[in-house]
């Protein structure tokens, strides 16, 4: 097919150049969070990260899960970590979820936890520049989480506001 | 290895959200569109004519899904046929029982594959048959709008 | 050495077809399947009664925001009374699509297979982008607010990080793709850009720019897929499907190596495999890798192994991926240039190897003579490979 040839499709710029009907979707969910989830939630209510480990791969899986994928095998038991990791990647968004522009930055990394064997959360970074995440300083960086207080959490990833850098000479 | 299995609601947890796509905006496409514009302009169904396979497809199409072959002869057809078949409705969406039955029909056309899925009125429910001819009731021309609603229902003729 | 499996069928691609890809198109879905199929059918020199099998390609049902999407499609794919199935891989989709054609008649099953692959994208408001929210985790991660470019945008960081790349080199995929484009009758976005373009448009999620990722489109694509002795009986220019691989990673991306595409690399050595080749970046004249955002065409040349971890910037610096260069990459333009309705996507990257394998690309011709080539998607969270190896008859 060489750059000449007509190919179908009536393009239009707006929808209300031909005739269309709308339809609102209303699905709404109630996700079970099963054995594992709901034990992480439970603990992040109380402002611990907890993990399952696998006696296998001594992989510590965050989130936890039930089975190791890897191994394939029911993982052994319940283990908590410190909410401690280092910056595996990271990037500024300058837009929200729908895409509409943000007035502050938001920083988003994958934190690998340590001692876990390669677990990463997906979270917010603060107390970082945009600028420490295009000059790439981010990458490596040690981080610890910040919890909500008490009284505010409800049981949600969102327990955790963000990650920030630990600063030299302290232990948590 | 241990399951650690707990049925504990207190801990077994829940999580709720939806899907969030506000809305879809459908296209009629190429043949709908005419199908609405005439309805809307004329009052009149539209089928398309296959003249390989010697059908009418009501509503019409673009394409004739037998041979393939593309469908540009737009046939205007009087809003009248007879019905196919028919349900009678007697309970709303929730469960609740409705204050008058809703009559629900498969409409087709005189040598049309296909038909209009739409209410039929002005007829009781024991009265109803298939077979039955009927004609679509249409909104007043300057309230039509292009969509099947601009047929309101259709009565025995 | 080729895999010693045995097969039925030789298969072989014999019609292909494609329908404008643009932001918002007037056609239903099955009518734009229906215009690709036709096209396919008609360049086969094959009518619908000659078809004994139908396959459907097409992303989340929540594009189009119809249920059961294979089978509203059916019709229109040429598919009413015939056995019909529908894949779904999500972006992998559309080279799925071609991969599940060529086991229906390499089994013996069938003889003629009509594979179509079809996407609208425009229906779905206030943006397609609130489709894509549905892949995460709903409980991990979803309450994060994710937004698709974030996490693509994160892969291309680390991507940029291990390797040391700079932002200009990613961005002259996106210069040479849409360039590519201009000549291609389907595009969506063909331009005549410059890397400055790039690195000035608006910075979305850094490192991500407008100018680093593809658009949002309507569109379909298709193929006529045939066992050896039909294709024998009505050509002189069969393209035989050589070698097909498929793999997908764990879900769980947050713990894997984001810099490369192992997934892609497990798809292409199944591939490889099956075809006899051993080295490809010798052996693969030219190939359509994926390319939603521009980083990921270099990630998918090196998942592939048409480059050396790392060194796909370099190759493509030094115009080696050009249509004149010695291994062009993306001639059609892309999913940057032409437009990326998912599945349609895909398949239009299959479409595109066909006939430069046939010699009937037009101003897209590669200048260097071709006799293998590959086009490969991917998808899903980051995690599916999927690769199909072609070889002029």
């Amino acid at each position: 097919m060489d750059e000449k040839v007509r190919l179908k499709g009536t393009p239009i710029k707006r929808f209300d150049e031909t005739i269309t009907v709308e339809r609102s979707s209303t699905a709404k969910y109630a996700w079970t969070a099963g054995q594992a989830i709901s034990r992480f939630l439970v603990e992040l209510k109380k402002g611990k990260l907890i993990g399952r480990r696998c006696n296998k791969c001594r992989r510590i899986l965050i989130p936890p899960r039930m089975y190791c994928e890897s191994c394939f095998r029911a993982t052994d038991e319940w283990i908590y970590v410190e909410p401690i990791g280092t910056v595996n990647t990271a990037v500024v968004s300058y837009i929200t979820t729908t895409r509409e522009k943000l007035e502050k930055p938001l920083i988003i990394a994958v934190i690998e936890i340590e001692g876990t064997g390669g677990s990463g959360l997906f979270h917010y970074l603060e107390g970082v520049n945009p600028e420490d995440v295009i000059n790439r300083k981010v990458f490596g960086m040690r981080v610890k989480a910040v919890w909500k207080p008490e009284a505010e959490r409800e049981g949600s990833i969102n327990d955790i506001k963000y990650f920030v850098p630990i600063t030299g000479g302290e232990e948590k | 290895m241990s399951w650690d299995k707990s049925g504990d609601p207190r801990i077994l947890r829940r999580w709720f959200g939806d899907m969030e796509v506000k809305k879809h905006i459908y296209t009629m496409g190429i043949a709908g569109e005419i199908f609405m514009k005439n309805l809307k302009d004329k009052g009149v169904i539209t089928g398309s004519r296959c003249d390989e396979c010697e059908v009418i497809f009501v509503p019409p199409r673009s394409f004739c899904e037998y041979c393939f072959s593309e469908l540009t002869v737009y046939e205007e057809l009087e809003p009248k046929g007879y019905i196919e078949t028919f349900t009678i409705v007697y309970e709303d969406y929730h469960g609740e029982r409705l204050e008058k039955p809703l009559i629900i029909a498969l409409i087709a056309l005189p040598n049309a594959v296909g038909g209009i899925i739409h209410y039929i009125r002005e007829v009781e429910p024991e009265d109803v048959y298939i077979d039955m001819e009927v004609e679509a009731v249409l909104k007043p021309r300057d309230e039509r709008a292009g969509n099947l609603s601009d047929i309101l229902y259709f009565k025995p003729t | 050495m080729k895999m010693n499996i045995n097969l039925k069928n030789r298969v072989a691609i014999v019609g292909a077809g494609l329908t404008l890809f643009r932001r918002r198109l007037k056609e239903t879905p099955k009518e734009l399947a229906w215009a690709a199929a036709k096209m396919a059918l008609e360049s086969a020199g094959l009518e619908l009664s000659d078809v004994d099998a139908v396959v459907i390609g097409t992303a989340p049902d929540a594009f189009d925001g119809i249920h059961m999407k294979g089978e509203y499609l059916a019709d229109g794919s040429g598919g009413t009374g015939k056995p019909v199935m529908r894949v779904y891989v999500g972006g992998g989709t559309g080279v799925f699509t071609p991969i599940a054609g060529w086991w229906h008649v390499a089994s013996g099953l069938f003889d003629v297979v009509l594979a179509v692959a079809e996407e609208k994208m425009s229906p779905a408001m206030p943006h397609p982008q609130s489709v894509f929210a549905h892949i995460w985790d709903p409980i991990i991660e979803r309450p994060i607010g994710p937004n698709l470019i974030w996490i693509f945008a994160l892969e291309m960081h680390r991507y940029m990080y291990k390797y040391n790349i700079k932002k200009e080199d990613i961005a002259r995929v996106s210069v040479k793709n849409k360039r590519n484009a201009l000549d291609h009758p389907a595009a969506q976005l063909g331009a005549k850009i410059t890397v400055e373009d790039v690195l000035n448009s608006e910075m979305l999620v850094y490192p991500v720019q407008r100018l680093d990722i593809s658009p949002v489109s309507d569109g379909a694509a298709a193929v006529v897929m045939v066992s050896e002795h039909i294709a024998r009986r009505i050509t002189d220019s069969p393209v035989w499907v050589e070698g097909v691989g498929w793999s997908l990673d764990t879900v769980h991306w947050t713990g894997r190596d984001l810099a490369y595409p192992k997934y892609v690399e497990c798809a292409a050595r199944m591939a490889y495999k099956m075809a006899g080749i051993t080295n490809p970046a010798r052996e693969i004249d030219v190939a359509e890798v994926y390319d939603p955002f521009d980083y990921k065409e270099l990630h998918h040349m090196e998942g592939l192994m048409l480059a050396r971890k790392g060194e796909a910037p370099i190759l493509t610096r030094e115009g080696i991926t050009e249509r004149d260069g010695d291994l062009p990459i993306n001639p059609s333009g892309g999913l940057l240039g032409v437009g990326n309705p998912i599945a349609a996507a895909g398949m239009m990257k299959v479409t595109e190897i066909y006939w430069q394998l046939r010699g009937e690309a037009g101003k897209r011709q590669v200048k260097k003579p071709v006799y293998t080539g590959l086009a490969q998607a991917w998808g899903d969270l980051m995690q599916v490979g999927t690769v199909i190896v072609l070889r002029a008859g």
